[in-house]
C-alpha cells in the first residue's frame, strides 16, 4: 500500500526522471535487439529496420507504461480541477448558480437530517441504556406479553441477583380534572419506583 | 515454416516475469530474451506487454528496480524480486500448477 503511493507519488512529481528513465530503459532494449540482429548476420541498418518493426509504437508502450504506474487518476484529477477553474473564470454566472445549487441541496439535506434526528430521538434519563432489558413471562403458546402477578413481583424485587433494580409499570386510564374543566380521560402508564 | 510462439494467456506474463527475476536481477531485454531461450522459443514476450508489466510489478512492490550496468557496458535498469513477490511467486505458481493440472484432466478425459 505504501510502496504504491510512493511509487505513484515519485511517478507524479519527479515525471522528468521518470519519464527519463523509461526512455532510456526502453531505448536500452531497442539497442539489445539491433546488436541481437546484427549478430545473427544482418547489416545494421536492416537490423535497425527490423528493430524498430519488433518494438512497435514506442509511445504506446509508454503511455501503458504511464498508465501501469498508476499515475493517470491522480494527473486527470488534476487536470480535471484546473479544468474546473477555468470554466469559472470564464463563465461566472453558471459557476455561481451551480455553487447556490449544490449549497442549498446540501443545507436542506442537512436541516432535515437535524429536525428528524432530534425528533426521533430522545434523552430517556438513564445512565447506561444498553444495560436496561424489559421482562415478562414467556407463554410458549399464545407467545405474548403476559403481566406479573403483584406478589410475583414482589418476590422478584427482593430475591434477584442478576439485576440491580426492579421496577414494574402498567398502563391504565386515569381522569384528570381541575376546577376550570370537565374531567378528560387520559391513558397513562403507572411505575413503581425502582428499588433494589 | 509454421510460427512455433504461443501468446501467454492472461495474467500468466506477471508471473514467468517474477520467476525470471528470481534467480537473479535481470533488466528488461534479459527478461524476454530468457523466457524465450526457456521455453525453447515458444513463449516469446513483447515488449508492448513486458514493460508496462515490469512497471505494474514494481508498483505493487514485487520487484524493485535499480539502474546498473548491463554485460555490454551499458546502462541499464535491473529489476530483482522483493521479499512480497517471492510470496506472490509461490501463491501464483500453485495456483497455476493446480489450473493446468485440472485443465490436462478434462482434456485428457477418455
Amino acid at each position: 500500500m505504501l510502496t504504491d503511493l510512493l511509487y505513484r507519488l515519485r511517478s507524479l512529481f519527479r515525471r522528468n526522471a521518470v519519464e527519463g528513465e523509461l526512455d532510456e530503459e526502453l531505448r536500452f532494449h531497442f539497442n539489445e535487439q539491433v546488436e541481437k540482429f546484427v549478430r545473427s548476420g544482418l547489416d545494421r541498418a536492416e537490423a535497425v529496420r527490423r528493430a524498430r518493426l519488433a518494438f512497435g509504437g514506442v509511445e504506446q508502450v509508454k503511455e501503458e507504461c504511464r498508465e501501469a504506474r498508476g499515475v493517470f487518476t491522480l494527473e486527470t484529477l488534476l487536470r480535471d480541477l484546473g479544468y474546473a477553474l477555468r470554466m469559472w473564470r470564464k463563465n461566472p454566472g453558471f459557476a455561481l448558480a451551480a455553487i447556490t445549487a449544490i449549497g442549498l441541496g446540501i443545507g436542506a439535506n442537512t436541516a432535515m437530517f437535524t429536525i428528524f434526528s432530534r425528533a426521533l430521538s430522545f434523552d430517556p434519563g438513564i445512565d447506561n441504556p444498553d444495560r436496561v432489558v424489559l421482562f415478562s413471562p414467556a407463554d410458549a403458546i399464545a407467545s405474548e406479553e403476559r403481566s406479573w402477578s403483584g406478589p410475583v413481583f414482589q418476590s422478584l424485587r427482593s430475591s434477584t441477583r442478576s439485576l440491580a433494580v426492579i421496577a414494574a409499570y402498567r398502563y391504565t386510564v386515569v381522569n384528570v380534572s381541575d376546577k376550570a374543566a370537565l374531567p378528560e380521560r387520559f391513558s397513562c402508564a403507572q411505575m413503581t419506583a425502582s428499588a433494589s | 515454416m509454421a510460427d512455433p510462439h504461443i501468446d501467454l494467456p492472461q495474467g500468466t506474463l506477471d508471473l514467468l516475469i517474477l520467476k525470471t527475476v528470481a534467480l537473479e536481477p535481470q533488466h528488461g531485454w534479459a527478461i524476454s530474451e530468457r523466457i524465450q531461450q526457456i521455453s525453447s522459443n515458444v513463449l516469446q514476450v513483447q515488449q508492448g506487454s513486458l514493460y508496462p508489466a515490469l512497471h505494474r510489478l514494481e508498483r505493487r512492490g514485487w520487484i524493485k528496480a535499480h539502474w546498473g550496468v548491463s554485460e555490454n557496458n551499458r546502462r541499464a535498469k535491473y529489476y530483482a524480486l522483493t521479499r512480497g513477490g517471492r510470496k506472490q511467486l509461490e501463491a501464483d505458481a500453485g495456483t497455476w500448477r493446480k489450473l493446468s493440472a485440472a485443465i490436462a484432466q478434462v482434456l485428457d478425459m477418455a
